[in-house]
């Protein structure tokens, strides 16, 4: 009895008298700072400390034996070494790793203009494209104000870097849009279909894309739609133009939302004149549903559709009239429908799975004058992708992408249909050699059936992070794209292959919290343009563009405001459809430049801004001029202002809204239309010389209305 | 015999209790560490020693929630927004990490609201609507978990102080949250010596700035 006490008092007496071992030493980065702060701890046990100043520690601990000595601290990888605690002091020289972050490493950015909430080193983020002035919250009208795009004011779309409209496509959540825009209208440029409320991610590149893309020999947009919404909420528009109301409910892991619009410039031309002569203003009718539900913490099954209805009638000037006096009457009715499903899972630990599909018709109904034209466009598109993260950072993707168009087009006479099969397959690589090196390496091959040819496409980048904030990136690639449908169509006895453009980018950019500087090279090359002669069509035309690109942009020097600059200098020459010399093409300017300033006056909760484009003159058409193409538009000017001022109604948040586009009234020109024997011309400018815009945004839910909780 | 089980018993009872009371003692002294703290550095020493402590004690939720708390200090301190939201980020995976020790508890996620509050702050002008929408459902939830937890009210008060008045905050609407938050504190008791107490001195000061206000 007494024995087992005294063990036991003994056994209690070892515990408390335990040998203590001293642990010392000194913490550094891999540049030999010291770094203080630091947590110095043997692992499952409360001894320790924080590094001092000069990054040193010395703590005694009881444990014994073998032991893990950590070292944590944030920015930085973890540190573990086994020790053997034995009664004599321990010294160790601590050099920490600095953490692999997203934030921190460097990314892929030649070409690209990326705008996230989520990322944090972004040049844009999504609210900045719906509140740039002259945008009209118009996604491309935002774009427009970003380097490399142009400004031709005639027709819609996006022309980068010297290339055409049809070289730049827009694609949404990885599925190519066949009808981006609202249906075209001589001389009237249209807008974007989508609202960019539908989007959580814009990215627009200006070149050297990936290899995930094809089909585009300028430029993509690459549209990412929202994820499931925080709250149920209500949106009601009232504007100058129409009205719209959406509704979205959240369940907790599926929402659904249902919005309807509708447009009508009615009653506007009513008041202010137009230049064009309208027998029916634009007038537009849209529904659309979509239903989020999120399957597991990484995956999301989404599904979207949108029909529009819309319609218009104007009258448009004849050229055959050697007075160009007469008018064609231009009558359009229109339906389009759009809808798409995709879903993306985690499958395995490193393995994510995505895959959409989507469907889209649309029906174009013109008359001009007597003669009708119908025209239909039909497009199934599916993707499918999986990729695998390698360590932190890097990831490998592949894939394969198939889309079936159907085109019919019934003219007064004939009708022609377009059928084709596009398949595509792509593998891809982002791989760190370190986090301040990045390397994407891609290949895409794609077939046509209807050109019954296959082409491969390499794309190579290379980024450098030279400094916290500073990185230079390189970008080379092959761009394949399937001539326009209507050469293949009218010229369908000969054999054509793909147009082929190579982008060769050169960038450095810099991104701090409130600077955003970014300059870029590029070099551009042609082939295999499609030429048209008298009645013959082959792939024999070239072309280059070359230029450089400057980008600013500012929260901090002026206060409470937000400006960016863009500037870009092109130099482009083509010899492509029916052009006899290589030569500028009418869609691209020797100098863009754009100023964006937003302001906000936290008093009285007004949020004016204002944007100015400045364009060089295009080259125009000119019968008289023995040089093709020689003649040059007077320069472009554009300033428009947008006040937001935000109030609240019944305690929801509302914001009106005045948007003046091109104040000053300026009579640009974009074009000539020459009459038959050429003496007599007609500029072609915007239809209203100014655009004025006015609406009522309410936002039902958003606020906060757990006011009852709290009372 | 029966004597020796008996010592053996208490020994027994004794180790297990001392494990615990090591805990206690070393959160107690720890959280009169961090009670003064007003530099980032002695923030940092305090969130070392939270850590420390959770380390060998991975079933608890309190030294994460002070390590968050930790962190949320020194990232409002800090003057580089990358570095402000590199603490705040790491602010947010301790607090997953609570919330999964501690589900349904109104201390995490008054702190949830504080945190998202102070990532707002980084940049009002793009995180302000959808962050703002977050933060006032995490605030709504620490109530509902715990009608009487001071700290939501006072978090909320404050949210409300600085939110714009067409997001239905404002001076009107955050002076009646903060009343309530200063009435709350008088009449908290927390239920151990190591569960969250902080906020009492900050919300009669915000009480007094928000009745100063225009």
């Amino acid at each position: 009895m007494k024995r087992l006490f005294i063990l036991l008092l003994f056994s209690i007496g070892v515990v408390s008298t335990k040998a203590q071992t001293n642990i010392s030493g000194n913490i550094v980065d891999t540049k030999g700072r010291v770094i203080p702060g630091a947590n110095v701890f043997i692992k499952d046990t409360y001894d320790g400390m924080t590094s001092d100043n000069d990054g040193n520690f010395s703590f005694s601990t009881t444990e014994t034996g073998e032991q893990v000595l950590t070292v944590s601290f944030l920015g930085f990888q973890n540190w573990e070494k086994k020790i053997i605690l034995s009664n004599t002091e321990v010294k160790v020289k601590v050099v920490l790793k600095e953490a692999i972050s997203e934030l921190k490493a460097v990314t892929i950015a030649a070409g690209a203009f990326e705008a996230s909430d989520e990322k944090k080193m972004v040049m844009l983020r999504p609210l900045d494209i719906v509140t740039t002035a002259g945008a009209a919250g118009d996604i491309y009208g935002a774009i427009q104000t970003l380097p490399g795009t142009g400004v031709v004011g005639e027709k819609e779309g996006l022309y980068v870097r010297g290339g055409d409209a049809s070289e730049a496509k827009t694609f949404i959540d990885g599925l190519l849009v066949d009808n981006p825009y609202f249906s075209s209208v001589p001389d009237v440029p249209q807008r974007g279909r989508f609202s960019p409320f539908l989007f959580k991610g814009t990215s627009f590149s200006s070149g050297g894309y990936s290899a995930q893309y094809g089909q585009a020999m300028s430029s993509t947009l690459i549209l990412e739609t929202q994820d499931l919404p925080d709250k149920t909420s209500t949106n009601i528009g009232l504007m100058s133009v129409g009205a719209s109301a959406g509704h979205t409910r959240l369940w907790k892991k599926t929402s659904v939302g249902v919005y309807v619009g509708y447009t009508n410039l009615a009653p506007y031309f009513a008041l202010v004149k137009q230049k064009r002569d309208w027998n029916r203003a634009p007038l537009s009718e849209n529904a659309s549903f979509s239903i989020r539900h999120k399957t597991s913490k990484g995956g999301i099954i989404k599904s979207f559709a949108s029909a529009t209805w819309s319609k218009l009638n104007v009258f448009f000037p004849d050229t055959t009239d050697p007075l160009l006096e007469k008018q064609k009457e231009f009558d359009l009715g229109n339906f389009n429908f759009y809808s798409s499903l995709s879903y993306k899972e985690i499958l395995f630990k490193n393995w994510t799975l995505y895959t959409a599909a989507s469907l889209s018709f649309n029906k174009d109904n013109i008359q001009i004058d007597e003669y009708p034209i119908k025209h239909e466009n039909n497009l199934f598109e599916s993707r499918l992708t999986l990729s695998r993260t390698l360590g932190e950072l890097s990831v490998i993707r592949f894939g394969g992408e198939y889309q079936k168009p159907y085109d019919k087009n019934w003219l007064p006479v004939f009708s022609l249909a377009f059928k084709e099969t596009y398949a595509a397959i792509y593998a891809e690589g982002d791989f760190y050699i370190t986090p301040k090196l990045v390397t994407r390496a891609g290949l895409r091959a794609e077939n046509s059936e209807i050109l019954n040819k296959t082409n491969i496409a390499p794309r190579l980048s290379l980024a450098l992070k030279t400094g916290a904030y500073n990185q230079f990136s390189l970008a080379y690639g092959d761009f394949y794209q399937a001539p326009q449908k209507e050469y293949l169509l009218s010229y369908s006895s000969f054999d054509f292959n793909f147009e082929k453009a190579s982008h060769y980018i050169l960038n450095f950019q810099h991104i701090s919290d409130y600077r955003t500087f970014r300059v870029e090279t590029f070099y551009k090359k042609y082939s295999d343009l499609v030429r048209t002669f008298n009645s013959t069509a082959n792939n024999s035309g070239f072309g280059y563009a070359t230029g450089f690109e400057f980008f600013y942009r500012d929260k901090k020097t002026i206060s409470k405001t937000d400006f960016w600059i863009s500037y870009s200098f092109l130099d482009t020459k083509r010899i492509f459809r029916d052009y006899q010399i290589e030569t500028m093409p009418t869609f691209s300017a020797k100098h863009t430049a754009s100023l964006v300033i937003k302001y906000f006056i936290p008093k009285i909760s007004l949020a004016p801004s204002l944007t100015y484009v400045y364009s060089t003159g295009r080259p125009y058409y000119n019968p008289n001029n023995p040089v093709f193409l020689g003649d040059r538009t007077k320069d472009y000017h554009n300033l428009s202002l947008n006040f937001s001022y935000l109030t609240s109604i019944k305690k929801n948040f509302t914001v009106l809204v005045l948007s003046i586009g091109n104040v000053l009234g300026i009579e640009n020109v974009y074009t000539y239309y020459y009459s038959s024997d050429g003496s007599r011309r007609m500029p072609v400018g915007p239809t209203p010389p100014r655009f004025i815009f006015a609406g009522v945004f309410i936002n039902i839910g958003s606020q906060a209305d757990d006011s009852d909780k709290f009372n | 015999m029966k004597k020796s089980i008996f010592y053996l018993l208490l020994l027994l009872a004794s180790a297990v209790y001392s494990q615990d009371a090591k805990y206690v003692q070393a959160m107690e002294k720890n959280i009169a560490i961090l009670d003064s703290a007003t530099i980032p550095a002695s923030f940092q020493n305090a969130n070392n020693t939270f850590e420390r402590i959770g380390n060998a004690n991975p079933k608890e939720w309190l030294p994460l929630y002070y390590q968050a708390y930790c962190h949320t200090m020194i990232g409002m301190r800090q003057e580089e927004n990358s570095k402000k939201d590199e603490h705040y980020d790491k602010a947010e995976i301790l607090l997953i990490s609570a919330d999964s020790l501690s589900p349904q508890n109104s201390e995490i996620f008054a702190m949830k609201a504080f945190l998202t509050g102070m990532k707002i702050s980084v940049d009002p002008m793009t995180r302000g609507q959808q962050l703002g929408m977050k933060s006032s459902m995490y605030n709504s939830q620490a109530v509902q978990y715990d009608k009487e937890n001071p700290r939501a009210y006072l978090i909320r008060g404050t949210a409300l102080m600085y939110m714009p008045a067409q997001y239905g905050g404002g001076r009107d609407n955050a002076l009646p949250v903060l009343e309530q938050s200063v009435e709350k504190f008088k009449n908290f008791k927390p239920t151990s010596s190591i569960m969250p107490h902080w906020g009492e001195a900050r919300a009669m000061q915000m009480l007094e700035q928000c009745k100063n206000m225009k």
